[in-house]
């Protein structure tokens, strides 16, 4: 049997063949299996980012750092999975340093900018809630898939709207913004009858 | 009611992994029967799963099609150009640019030997930013077991500061809220003081950042916590 060349090896061998080599051949391995992924990892930046050159630049970053770990790769996951996780974190990074400087900077909320849905707002039942598993059973059972999505990621993970409109697909004119306003909405109905009906959060 | 920042910090608390999440990498596997109903009831989990299926499986649209043409053909150019070693660009660059690159180097190798002889000629001060590496953060409070919640978190000024970072957590690390001032104290918003309950142990630190945004000391992780009511004497 004949010795594969490494355009016809599969992700996670490639990955074992980079882990046996060294200096050029190394690198040369590395470009071949990184090569695959430089048009997936690049739509996600750039759906992430919006313009071409800093998606250019925050895929350059997670591929140098995948670069780096290529050795650490136990093989206990896919490769393309291992490499998502480099990238979500960092563009998730950077979105969580960013709304940490707006609210040091006493800048507005990424929300502020989104019509109040009237009282009670959601918020005052999350302040009082006992616990952090019935405000995610309220999501679940008051909020649509979508709408699920946006908030948890918005809120839980700081991803700005902009980007969730792109990194989800969403095709609606006012993408996910609209989604976080009727999720507002709902939640605020929601917590309305639950106070009527004498449910403590 | 909490204020926008602590709306965020209540949600974010609400929206944290917990031990039963999958692993992002599990995604691309076929789930068991207990990750699925995991999945189904957890809207963490059903986001990142729609996160992963968008990045493995959506296609480029038409409008984004040029510019992922161009990303991929960027990371490609930069991977050759950064493969390139510095003396190989160097030994084959034209003329001009090799002896502009030389000049450069003997008029910053002139910079740096003025430099060594007048910091060696003087008294040995230097003059500039202060330097607090070496120093720590001294806190004033809240630390320890409380009798009543913090309204807010004081420490000692450090001489010459540019901005002091603060940041309130949970025991597990996981980030409660944050902050920056200029001042030596914060005042603890609604929302994080609401979560100070008796019995719970949570986390603070100061850390100082110079005019370049660098962490220059630091109090280290402090803890407080409020009595239980139990151990009250009797007041209950």
């Amino acid at each position: 049997m004949g010795t594969m060349s490494p355009e016809q090896l599969a992700d996670e061998d490639l990955v074992k063949q980079c882990q046996g080599a060294s200096g050029a051949e190394y690198k040369r391995l590395a470009d071949e299996l990184f090569g695959r992924y430089y048009e997936k990892v690049g739509r996600w930046c750039f759906r992430f980012t919006g313009e071409r050159e800093s998606a250019a630049d925050l895929a350059q970053d997670v591929f140098v750092k995948a670069y780096r770990h290529l050795g650490t790769f136990a093989g206990a996951s896919k490769f393309s999975t291992w490499l998502y996780v480099i990238v979500r974190n960092e563009c998730f990074n950077r979105s969580s340093s960013n709304a940490a400087k707006m609210n040091a900077e006493g800048g507005e909320e990424m929300l502020a900018t989104i019509p109040d849905v009237g009282t009670p707002s959601p918020y005052e039942a999350a302040a009082t809630a006992s616990s952090n598993v019935q405000l995610r059973a309220l999501l679940q059972d008051t909020l649509d898939e979508t709408e699920r999505q946006v908030f948890t990621l918005h809120y839980g993970e700081d991803v700005p709207l902009d980007s969730l409109t792109s990194l989800l697909g969403l095709t609606n004119a006012s993408g996910a913004k609209a989604y976080i306003v009727s999720a507002k909405r709902k939640l605020a109905k929601a917590v309305q009858r639950m106070k009527v009906k004498g449910v403590q959060l | 009611m909490p204020g926008p920042s602590g709306e965020r910090a209540l949600w974010k608390a609400a929206l944290a992994a917990t031990p039963a999440c999958l692993a992002l990498e599990r995604f691309a596997e076929a789930l068991t029967e207990a990750e699925r109903r995991h999945t189904e009831s957890c809207p963490r989990c059903q986001a990142e799963l729609a996160l992963w299926q968008e990045f493995d499986s959506s296609p480029a649209t038409a409008e984004e099609g040029a510019a992922v043409t161009w990303i991929a053909a960027e990371l490609k150019r930069r991977a050759t150009t950064e493969a390139t070693p510095w003396w190989k660009k160097w030994l084959f660059a034209p003329v001009p640019y090799r002896l502009a690159g030389s000049l450069a180097v003997l008029v910053l190798m002139a910079g740096v030997a003025l430099y060594i002889t007048r910091t060696n000629s003087g008294t040995g001060e230097t003059s500039g930013e202060p330097v607090y590496r070496s120093q720590q953060v001294q806190v004033i409070a809240p630390v320890g077991d409380l009798e009543a919640a913090p309204a807010q978190l004081k420490w000692q000024p450090v001489a010459g500061s540019a901005v002091y970072r603060v940041e309130v957590m949970e025991v597990d690390r996981h980030s409660l809220w944050s902050t920056e001032t200029r001042d030596a104290s914060v005042t603890l918003p609604a929302a994080v003081r609401a979560l100070i309950v008796p019995g719970k142990t949570l986390l603070w630190e100061v850390t100082v950042r110079n005019s370049t945004g660098g962490a220059a000391a630091s109090s280290g992780i402090q803890k407080f916590r409020l009595k239980s009511k139990s151990k009250l004497g009797g007041e209950l």
